[in-house]
């Protein structure tokens, strides 16, 4: 590839400084014996400050009122969602400490109530505890279901 | 140091502040609009598309990092929801949105000289809009950001989410395309 030719490739980029420092003065020496080159970097030059001042076209009045309205009726929505998670936090925290609180009363009132009871596979405090884990997922479960609507409702709007 | 007016507004409208996300917009409307309309070349697109970026703003607001630059978030955002669009009514790469595939005439090639010695300079801005209208939409957007949003080369590369030295290329080669359909479409305007 010639110095020409390089020069040329790194034309387009040197109007706006987008070309290395070490290159400017390159382009410079070239440039003050190539007319070619010369006429080329007038040329993008002139794009550039073309492209500057071309009109911006504007969004129609219209257009920004149904942004606006449907923009209010997500952040209304964000911040429904906000308080929805806010409460569902403490009540998946508040359904564990019950359940862990009340688990040493299920244990001794499930031994007292199911004494003489021989249960397939187990003793009455795995099937206590099997109890206090399906409610806790349960729990769980129906907190993730209810975020998840949340969120496709916000997806449809 | 204190929050821009912008970055304060941001950090509003991640609260649900609506007056915010209205000053957000009326700050950014009218470039958002233009960067839009350049890429996807149709106003009834160009509006579907800046109301569902202000849609997909709203939906990612939360997970905005004020440490970035907003500019390039919610210009990253629009390009994502534009090409989206060009892609259903365009299938195909994204690298045939770069060519138009209109070849050159014969002994005309990016490197010829004086595109605009022989137009006057009221005709050039005319024939700079012209030529800019059937450049390929990659071309058109990047000389957009970089020309009409006066983005920095870094910028440019955070939006389009490509390393510094591909949006150099593709600057490149956008401008010298653009120089090209300028002497081309001045070569016709004379032959006919």
């Amino acid at each position: 590839m010639t110095e020409h030719d390089r020069i040329m490739e790194h034309l387009p980029l040197s109007g706006d400084g987008d070309i290395a420092p070490g290159e400017i003065r390159r382009l410079q020496q070239h440039l003050a014996v190539c007319e070619q080159c010369r006429q080329a970097n007038e040329d993008y030059a002139f794009l550039a400050d073309t492209l500057r001042s071309l009109p911006t076209p504007q969004p129609s009045a219209e257009l920004l009122a149904r942004v606006r309205a449907m923009a209010a009726a997500r952040l209304a929505q964000n911040q429904e969602s906000s308080r929805e998670a806010a409460l569902l936090a403490p009540l998946v925290v508040a359904s564990w400490a019950v359940a862990l609180a009340t688990w040493p009363w299920l244990r001794a009132a499930g031994t007292c109530v199911f004494t003489g009871w021989h249960l397939p596979g187990g003793s009455v405090s795995t099937a206590l505890a099997a109890y206090s884990i399906i409610g806790i997922l349960m729990a769980g479960v129906a907190a993730i279901a209810v975020i998840r609507r949340a969120a496709a409702i916000g997806r449809m709007q | 140091m204190a929050p821009s007016t912008a970055d304060s507004d941001v950090l509003a409208v991640q609260r649900g502040d609506q007056d915010a996300f209205a000053a957000l917009l009326s700050r950014y409307q009218n470039r958002l609009y233009r960067y839009l309309l350049r890429l996807v070349h149709d106003p009834t697109a160009a509006d579907d598309v800046f109301q569902q970026t202000w849609m997909r703003v709203l939906e990612n607001i939360r997970r905005y990092d004020p440490g970035r630059s907003f500019d390039a978030w919610l210009f990253a955002i629009a390009r994502n929801v534009a090409i989206d669009h060009l892609r259903r009514r365009q299938p195909g790469s994204l690298d045939e949105l770069l060519e138009d595939g209109r070849p050159l005439p014969a002994g005309l090639s990016a490197a010829a000289p004086g595109a605009f010695e022989l137009v006057l300079h009221t005709e050039r801005a005319v024939l700079v809009r012209q030529a800019l209208a059937s450049q390929p939409p990659l071309f058109r957007e990047i000389l957009s950001l970089r020309f009409e949003e006066e983005m920095k080369l870094e910028e440019i590369s955070e939006v389009l989410g490509i390393p510094l030295g591909s949006v150099k290329s593709r600057l490149s080669r956008a401008l010298e395309h653009l120089r090209t359909v300028c002497l081309r479409m001045q070569l016709e305007a004379g032959t006919s």
